[in-house]
């Protein structure tokens, strides 16, 4: 039997809108922002909400494990992720 | 009698006796920022301090020292990190302090509301092998979440034991340091690793232990089990110290190189992110033993809700201004009256003591060089003790991280960090409290670079001399001249912090990944103990400097005194005295016998040789204090080197208000006075109202001075070399010489660049 499978849909984190929950697939940084990030818990597996963005969309900040951080749109590129 | 003494124990040998718990015990405080460290801190030792809501309040290295019962306690604030990986200044010097200075305990505070987090921090201090105590902080929030931690659980999983406390209220602190004591005297043990990283990674790990071990001085020295693990993570600092001081370094790297090549293989994924994970895993794993959240309890979430109004897209940037209007309205309308009385009050003193104390140089060395520097110094305290006021305020609720997430987008065009508008704002009134306040930047590139440009701002001393010579020069347009020279300091400082990003701190990337922490009520002691804290310490450590500063530029415009000018003085006076004498015996003898209306003339006359004979005397004393100052060093200075300054269109006279103006910017406008031989009064008055006064009248009525030439020497008060109490502060919040001078070498270079272009453009195009 067929089943209609949806696509699963890879984004950056700087691509979501504001209340859009998603997961983390990867973090495509290097050096010191990549090791901040795995630092503050942006694993693969992750999950977050994205909670606003500022004026012109940059900096964003995101609700990740259970604490707020704000990231700039740059840093939030470098983040793939998923929607849940 | 030989029995005896064998009974006698001699004293040596009693004192080996004497329990371990006679020596001193040190104790460091680590922690995430945000985590209640300080409070921690404070509650353990009594001694008072910032209740910090900011990373960085804590780079600078804090102790104290108790006594416990019959032990010594050495207390060491360490500052608050996410981790220790060695980016970061703060990550380096805890654990480098952990490394070298081996404390006896670490107590590590966690945040209960942010266990995993936390406990990531806390799992890479047992890794280092040093022992370890939790403490659970803000537990009472947690509790309010519904978040219930089972620390005797939690303690038997990680093999860490953990106390609940809530710093603030001081609450478990006793069975904290109890807990701390009974491990750093070895009754507990943390040094059992319990942190697992799975087969494979362990197996790796193993490898690498055994060529570490080929070196038994290098892993006496260092943890080995940590150091493998660093290997793994590819971590510069660890990788730099294998490099120098392991006897088999080049093995050990690629062996390390190899592992690293093996997990990415295994894992697909790169070797950092395979460690975190493993940990993070492994955490993850232990809080779902030990921590039990209650999902009924639903409580409304104050931070979102405030963040829902003050980080808004529009509202948000229009709360930021009003803040900060109120902030530096708090700081100059209180702080600037106050400074006001202390400058009048250190004035009454040189007054009296000029009144009281014989003529000489010893006088005015102690009115002019020391109680002017001393006065110099706290004049900024008020103004310094208010902002800091406001600014710890901000920092303990949490708002200081919302004031960089909304500016940060605008300060980031420049090269700068959203938490960079605030000393730069702040330095439009005083750039000694501008400067100190850039200590909320954690990145050191980002603070430099903001303490580089900030001083560029119009601040409060410098708006005397530019209002006066705007009003004198521009009188039509005088706002509009103020305003765009005020508006011209904000674009240069701007405009060089991205010139200096893209020569300086070329290619250096600094993460803006900021943590935007849960809105708290400060408390009161912690912000006031705050505020004494940074004033103090301005008054300490500036001080100094700014007192050194203003004996030697004294010293440069008192001597080389003219041996002669005393007996000038007194000869001239005489001389004015007996004419004046003449005078009036004269006109006594033509009125001898007069009538009437002749004895009124007689009087009238009588009062306008009195008014012509004090006015005399007071164009000769001001005459001479001019000729001292051009024969001063300082004012042979400004001569000599006045045809570096023709280009500006300066003469020698601006050229020594300008060496003068190192003490203060406001002095240009008094040292203006003494050179057109105004009395001291008048320059009082001078300062008090910028209109119709006599010191505009001579400058104007001066051929030299023109429009443009006093635009360019605006221009140049505007951007040269900050005073010496702003000097005094980036020499005490960088550290090192080199910033101030650095600092004062490109301003003076700036500021002579845009004056001769003005000077030089304005005449070409024949503008006067």
């Amino acid at each position: 039997m067929y089943q209609y499978q949806q696509p699963q849909t890879t984004v950056t984190l700087a691509d979501l809108i504001p209340n859009q929950k998603f997961k983390i697939i990867r973090v495509n940084a290097y050096g010191e922002i990549k090791r901040r990030l795995i630092e503050m818990g942006f694993l693969p597996g992750t999950e977050g909400v994205m909670l606003r963005k500022a004026l012109l969309n940059d900096p964003i900040e995101i609700f990740i494990k259970s604490y707020r951080i704000s990231l700039r749109l740059a840093e939030a590129k470098q983040i793939l992720v998923e929607k849940v | 009698m030989t029995k005896d003494k064998t009974l006698q124990q001699p004293p040596a040998a009693r004192q080996t006796l004497t329990p371990v718990s006679k020596k001193i015990i040190r104790i460091a405080l680590a922690g995430n920022p945000n985590a209640g460290k300080t409070s921690i801190f404070n509650a353990l030792t009594g001694q008072t301090q910032h209740v910090g809501n900011y990373p960085g309040v804590t780079v600078e290295k804090k102790s104290a020292r108790m006594k416990y019962f019959d032990r010594t306690l050495e207390f060491v604030d360490l500052p608050g990190t996410y981790s220790l990986s060695a980016y970061s200044m703060e990550e380096i010097v805890a654990r480098d302090f952990v490394l070298k200075n081996k404390p006896d305990v670490i107590i590590d505070v966690i945040d209960s509301t942010n266990l995993e987090r936390n406990l990531y921090l806390c799992l890479q201090f047992q890794e280092l092998g040093v022992p370890i105590v939790g403490a659970l902080n803000m537990s009472d929030e947690a509790e309010k979440q519904g978040i219930h931690i089972d620390e005797k659980q939690l303690g038997k999983v990680l093999g860490i034991p953990f106390v609940k406390t809530v710093g603030t209220k001081g609450q478990g602190k006793k069975e904290l340091l109890e807990t701390a004591l009974q491990v750093a005297e070895g009754v507990i043990s943390t040094s059992e690793r319990h942190l697992n990283y799975g087969r494979e990674l362990e197996s790796q790990h193993n490898i690498l232990i055994e060529i570490l071990d080929s070196d038994p001085v290098f892993s006496a020295k260092y943890n080995r089990h940590w150091m493998a693990i660093k290997l793994l993570e590819n971590d510069p600092d660890a990788t730099k110290k294998v490099k120098h001081e392991h006897r088999h370094a080049a093995q050990v790297l690629a062996t390390a190189e190899n592992a690293r090549e093996w997990i990415r293989k295994h894992f697909g994924e790169d070797n950092e992110t395979v460690v975190a994970e493993q940990r993070y895993a492994y955490i993850h794993g232990a809080v779902r033993e030990a921590v039990k959240i209650d999902s009924t309890i639903r409580r409304v979430d104050y931070t979102e809700l405030i963040d829902k109004i003050f980080l808004h897209r529009y509202l948000g940037l229009m709360i930021f201004f009003g803040i900060m209007f109120l902030i530096y309205q708090l700081t100059f309308t209180l702080g600037n009256p106050l400074s006001d009385l202390i400058d009048q009050f250190f004035a009454l003193i040189q007054t009296a003591i000029l009144q009281h104390f014989p003529e000489g140089v010893l006088r005015d060395f102690v009115v002019e060089g020391i109680i002017g520097g001393v006065g110099g110094v706290l004049v900024f305290f008020p103004i310094v003790l208010f902002l800091f006021l406001g600014l710890s305020f901000l920092e303990d609720t949490g708002y200081m991280a919302r004031g960089a997430f909304v500016m940060d987008k605008f300060m980031h065009i420049f090269g700068l960090h959203g938490r960079s508008f605030i000393p730069m704002m702040v330095s439009t009134g005083c750039a000694v409290p501008g400067v100190m306040s850039a200590r909320t930047l954690v990145n050191p590139k980002d603070r430099v670079l903001t303490i580089m440009v900030s001083p560029l701002m119009m601040c409060g001393a410098k708006v005397p001399i530019i209002a006066m010579l705007t009003a004198t020069f521009f009188p039509k347009n005088a706002a509009t001249v103020f305003w765009s020279i005020w508006f011209f300091g904000w674009i240069l400082a701007l405009v060089l912090a991205r010139i200096f990003r893209n020569v300086l701190f070329r290619g250096e990337a600094s993460p803006f990944v900021m943590e935007l922490p849960p809105y708290r009520l400060p408390t009161l002691r912690g912000v006031l103990t705050h505020v004494w804290e940074k004033s103090w310490s301005y008054v300490k450590k500036a001080g100094t400097f700014i007192l050194a500063a203003s004996v030697v530029i004294w010293f440069l415009l008192y001597f080389p005194q003219i041996s002669d000018q005393e007996q000038r003085l007194q000869a001239q006076s005489a001389d004015l005295e007996a004419k004046y004498l003449s005078n009036l015996a004269r006109l006594d003898s033509t009125f001898k016998n007069g009538i009437a209306p002749e004895q009124l003339i007689h009087a009238k006359e009588k009062l306008i040789l009195q008014k012509e004979y004090t006015d005399q005397v007071q164009q000769l004393e001001s005459r001479l204090t001019k000729e001292a100052l051009s024969h001063s060093f300082g004012g042979q200075l400004a001569q000599f080197i006045e045809p570096a300054f023709k280009p500006c269109g300066f003469d020698w006279r601006l050229v020594v208000t300008l060496i003068s103006g190192f003490t203060a910017k406001e002095v240009i406008v008094s040292s203006m006075g003494i050179i057109y031989g105004i009395g001291a009064t008048e320059i009082e008055q001078e300062q008090q109202t910028v209109t119709q006064v006599p010191l505009k009248e001579k400058l104007k009525a001066d051929p030299v001075y023109r429009q443009l030439n006093i635009l360019a020497f605006m221009l140049f008060v505007l951007i040269y070399l900050p005073c010496m109490a702003t000097m005094a502060a980036v020499k005490k919040e960088l550290g090192k010489w080199k910033y101030p001078a650095f600092l004062a070498f490109y301003t003076l270079s700036i500021a002579w660049l845009i004056a001769t272009l003005v000077f030089q453009f304005g005449q070409l195009f024949g503008l006067e």
